[in-house]
């Protein structure tokens, strides 16, 4: 795992999920832009620089966060809590990306303070497209706050 | 008032007895003689008298052996000996056997009336303490009898209170049992509901990923490693990769199904013309290569949920765009009428239709009359329909031959119309 930052940091446990994406983004050459955190508590501590990533400096910090709601130890919507909570990353864009489409998600997400909330889609032709746009999007459409 | 009381008057002289009739008989009695036992005994069997005057000298039996029959016969009758001699021996014997009295002849008149109104009063008074006695027994007896009765009756009615009581705790127990199981039951269903809902959630969630998965690297070896399959792997991998996505469709649908049910009916006027063009429009666009002709008819406006309606007509006018696919002139008709309860829809086709032996089948979740192969499809588009017309209050039905094309039919009853 490198020990800088990359921009897209994207929080998924399902490890076909995590290697779809991956394929995704090697027809854009985004795949190396991506580091993984494979559960709630792993993720927190990537952007809060804990543990086993207490080396990290703040400019380490990702551009956009992509979250799964449905994960081991802290789920989706605490880790979008206490990111949004928190000072040193409250700006940082969350975008919700799950299989999940019950309303009450989708509202709780915006509630707490997401950036976007996107449904997997089944196809993986979809699901490509839609990973690949969304990583076009954040990381070089979309501003930053300095 | 009382009837004349009876003198027997017994002696052999028959003067005696006649002029003792007489004098009695002046004094409202009724009399009668006998001149033997043998006869006084024979009067006193056919009749009751209240005093016997008995001559202690008769022909054929002694005064006091006369008196002791007579007494056998008629206990409270009252006797008056008459003795013609004044002898102690005598009237100790008669007074023994219960004679009233004895009076000595040859007797004074006033003397005898005397004794016989003093045995007769006598006589009356044992008769009326027997009667008193009677009376009182009978009393007794009927109190004693009501008594019982009434003893009866309270046992029988502690037996009637113990048993309703019994019968009122049983439909107590029974009735609380009820509330009980109803009370179960209703946990149940809110468990059953709960167990739905996380299901729902869990099947909206955790069973899409590993389609994806099942596609995403189906599809990743035909990308990077086609190069290495025949045309047989090929075909499978379309397989998996066309399984995985119908399998998608087929959970989605389930969602759609089980959420339409749920989901709060929102009623309010729905412009029924404006909803069939929305629907029609989205077909031909979705698929743009299709000639179809959509003759659309004036549509009575409808009282029902719009979201739930356009769900409903956009099943009937998918199937029925669908079904008209090997036909060259597809036409799909949507019509109705306004009725007095209800509107009536119907959306018609010339399509392959199906054979009315199994519009049972139709509505059911999963139920397909045609091969996949012919007509893609899960089974659910109609459940949905039926699902939602229901909710309305309404009825679905359908008609079709096979290569006859298919009408199928709703009602919507009107505001105010619609059934629980």
């Amino acid at each position: 795992m490198s020990q800088n930052g990359a921009e897209i940091l994207l929080v998924e446990d399902d490890p076909n999920d995590v290697e779809l994406t991956l394929e995704a983004l090697r027809k854009h050459g985004l795949e190396s832009k991506v580091e993984v955190a494979r559960d709630g508590a792993e993720a927190l501590q990537l952007v809060f620089a804990e543990g086993p990533y207490a080396e990290r400096r703040a400019a380490d910090r990702p551009k956009v966060i992509v979250l799964d709601l449905k994960l081991p130890k802290v789920g989706g919507l605490e880790v979008l809590r206490r990111i949004r909570t928190d000072e040193r990353s409250k700006h940082i864009p969350v975008v919700v990306l799950t299989s999940s489409e019950q309303r009450r998600d989708i509202a709780q997400a915006y509630e707490l303070g997401a950036n976007s909330y996107a449904v997997k889609p089944l196809e993986f032709e979809s699901f490509a497209g839609m990973i690949s746009q969304m990583a076009l999007y954040w990381l070089s459409v979309n501003r930053t706050p300095p | 008032m009382d009837a004349k009381k009876r003198i027997l008057i017994v002696d052999d002289n028959e003067s005696i007895c006649s002029t003792l009739a007489f004098i009695f008989g002046k004094k409202e009695y009724e009399t009668d003689t006998a001149t033997t036992g043998q006869e006084a005994l024979q009067k006193a069997r056919a009749g009751f008298y209240n005093l016997a005057l008995i001559d202690i000298k008769l022909p054929d039996a002694e005064g006091t052996v006369l008196l002791s029959h007579l007494k056998d016969l008629h206990p409270d009758m009252a006797t008056i000996v008459l003795t013609g001699y004044a002898s102690l021996e005598t009237a100790v014997q008669a007074l023994n056997k219960g004679a009233s009295a004895y009076v000595i002849k040859p007797f004074n008149v006033p003397e005898l009336v005397a004794a016989a109104q003093r045995a007769l009063e006598s006589q009356h008074l044992v008769m009326e303490n027997r009667r008193l006695l009677d009376e009182m027994r009978k009393e007794l007896q009927e109190r004693e009898r009501v008594e019982q009765e009434l003893a009866k009756y309270r046992e029988h009615l502690e037996d009637l209170v113990t048993e309703r009581t019994a019968e009122l705790k049983e439909a107590n127990a029974k009735l609380t049992d009820e509330v009980m199981e109803r009370q179960n039951i209703e946990l149940k269903l809110k468990e059953a509901i709960f167990d739905l809902e996380a299901f729902c959630y869990s099947v909206s969630h955790d069973l899409r990923a590993p389609l994806r998965a099942i596609d995403g690297f189906s599809r990743a070896v035909m990308e990077h490693h086609a190069a290495r399959l025949d045309d047989e792997g090929k075909r499978f991998l379309n397989i998996i990769n066309d399984s995985a996505r119908r399998m998608g469709q087929l959970i989605k649908n389930l969602l759609d199904f089980s959420f339409m049910g749920r989901k709060e009916l929102d009623r309010a006027a729905v412009d029924a013309n404006q909803l069939v063009s929305e629907v029609s429009e989205e077909l031909r666009s979705a698929d743009p290569g299709r000639q179809v002709t959509f003759d659309i008819r004036e549509l009575p406006e409808m009282c029902a949920d719009r979201a739930m309606m356009r769900e409903v007509f956009g099943n009937l006018l998918g199937n029925a765009f669908k079904f008209t696919r090997r036909n060259d002139n597809a036409v799909v008709e949507v019509g109705g009428h306004d009725g007095e309860k209800e509107n009536v829809y119907y959306v018609k086709d010339n399509g392959v239709g199906f054979d009315m032996q199994y519009a049972g089948k139709l509505f059911g979740v999963f139920e397909r009359l045609h091969p996949a192969d012919d007509f893609e499809g899960t089974g659910v588009g109609l459940a949905i329909v039926q699902r939602l017309i229901h909710r309305h209050g309404g009825r679905v039905w359908a008609e079709s031959a096979v290569d006859k094309g298919a009408t199928f039919s709703f009602t919507v009853p009107k505001k105010g119309a619609e059934m629980p």
